[in-house]
């Protein structure tokens, strides 16, 4: 599977909420190489620009800008998450609502 | 010294797809334009692969942008087939992503060498700008 066939992808959840798409593949170190940990979904495909990394501020009004447009932005378990590689599509098996917020684009830094 | 600059996660889109891929001499071999994923015995998945080439970029830009890139591939001699570059290659990622000097060899940019000898090489003064 290739990380460009699941940028921009639409995500729905079990409840059949609104659409959202996948922004980022999130990974973690592990013995040198990268496990995938889940998917950041949001309802804009807008990039991050590796705000929620940063402990840096600045530019201010970027980073608010960033903040305001992905307050809704989180971090899907890949555990939870069934993918059609084909169209592609992702199916979210849990409520939207249960997903963690992103820590960094939550105003708690 | 960490691969992964001492982070302990990593977004693949805003922390390696489009970083300058260089040899261990520094010397830029091409952009992350992909990323192969597989899937573990565990059933969990890892990166098995960096892939860069022009046919890798056309997937994720929107039609015209693979058109123009398309066409301008064609008047070098053809798009540039995708290269992948195993994880296992990787030594250093940060601003721009290092790999092993025989990664590099093997990732080498073939429409690089076809631009440099079709368009740079006729741009007077080309072949003496350090002189």
């Amino acid at each position: 599977m290739r990380v460009n066939e699941l940028i921009g992808a639409p995500v729905r959840d079990g409840d059949g909420g609104p659409r959202r798409f996948v922004i980022d593949v999130r990974t973690r170190v592990q013995d040198g190489g990268l496990v995938v940990e889940g998917l950041v979904v949001g309802r804009r495909s807008w990039r991050m620009f590796g705000y929620e990394h940063r402990r840096e501020n600045g530019p201010i009004l970027l980073r608010k800008l960033i903040e305001r447009l992905h307050r809704d932005t989180r971090l899907a378990p890949w555990e939870d998450l069934d993918i059609d590689p084909d169209v592609p599509a992702v199916r979210l098996r849990r409520n939207w609502d249960d997903l963690p917020h992103l820590p960094g684009l939550d105003g708690a830094h | 010294m960490s691969t992964w600059n001492g982070k302990d996660t990593v977004d693949l889109l805003t922390d390696v797809i489009d970083r300058e891929i260089v040899g261990p001499d520094g010397i830029p071999v091409g952009r992350v334009d992909d990323i192969e994923l597989r899937r573990r015995p565990d059933g969990t998945w890892e990166v098995a692969a960096l892939l860069t080439g022009t046919v890798a970029l056309e997937r994720r830009l929107p039609g015209w942008g693979a058109k123009l890139i398309s066409f301008f591939a064609r008047r070098t001699g053809g798009p540039d087939e995708v290269r992948s570059i195993p994880i296992e290659a990787v030594t250093k990622a940060d601003t721009s992503v290092s790999i092993t000097r025989e990664a590099a060899e093997a990732a080498a940019s073939p429409a690089e060498d076809r631009i440099q000898r079709k368009l740079i090489s006729r741009i007077p003064g080309a072949g003496d700008a350090s002189e």
